[in-house]
């Protein structure tokens, strides 16, 4: 099977040599220091259409339901690998976001411009998209640990797509 | 997640790239408006049904580069 991660032990060394040793002995961020993660060979999968799929939308946002759900801890220089379940029929009033690496001028405006619930259930509608998954997969897309991503974020993230039985993921960065 | 597929859009195509997606869109859109500008529905639009569309194919795709900005 596929690594999600070529070389995870080199990223790890070159993590913990660089950019977590500069950060622990300043309390600064050197990004020069940061190892990019990187990968040689895509997946590969099968086409789907997607008029007869169910999709399920994972999102880095950090968005999340205040009142019901913790909020993500956006504070944290070392990130949070944890994730948010919200239905996607939820309000898009109802969702807030946590995340203090980039600017939230443009999602407070409009918060499809990284959370599209409005405009995928309009392309369910019309017959171009199955299903939508009743859950929409947040996390706070600040994780600068790549190893905490692979043991905790991906788990999390493939269990609950299993578990809602999506054929196809869409992933909307931040 | 073997079995579903996958497919993203990135205004970060540098770092992005480099981590070899089965499917992706990449845009110059600035961070923060990923699929389009506030309230320009018609990009956003055009953004989602372009990344979408990619699932009709087989990965791994070479990724596509949009002319949205």
């Amino acid at each position: 099977m596929m690594e999600v991660l070529e070389d995870r032990e080199r990223w790890r060394e070159a993590f913990r040599r660089g950019w977590l040793a500069h950060f622990e002995a300043t309390g600064e961020f050197d990004w020069s220091l940061y190892k990019r993660p990187t990968n040689t060979q895509s997946p590969a999968g099968p086409a789907i259409d997607l008029a007869g799929a169910q999709l399920v939308l994972i999102s880095t946002a950090g968005g999340y339901l205040p009142g019901e759900q913790d909020r993500f801890d956006a504070a944290d220089p070392l990130g949070d690998y944890s994730i948010r379940r919200f239905p996607a029929s939820t309000g898009l009033d109802r969702i807030s976001f946590a995340h203090g690496h980039y600017d939230h001028s443009a999602v407070e405006l409009d918060a499809e411009v990284l959370l599209p619930l409005r405009l995928l259930e309009e392309m369910r509608q019309e017959g171009r998209i199955g299903r939508i998954s009743d859950s929409v997969i947040s996390l706070m897309g600040y994780q600068p640990d790549v190893i905490r991503v692979l043991d905790e974020a991906v788990p999390a993230v493939v269990s609950a797509v299993k578990e809602q039985r999506a054929d196809a993921a869409l992933l909307v960065p931040s | 997640m073997q079995g579903v597929a996958s497919t993203l859009t990135s205004w970060n195509a540098g770092v992005t790239r480099l981590t070899a997606p089965p499917r992706a869109t990449f845009t110059r859109l600035p961070r923060g408006s990923t699929l389009g500008h506030p309230h320009d529905k018609a990009q956003q639009r055009r953004v989602l049904e372009q990344t979408l569309e990619l699932l009709k194919q087989e990965a791994p795709l070479e990724p596509v580069i949009l002319d949205e900005r």
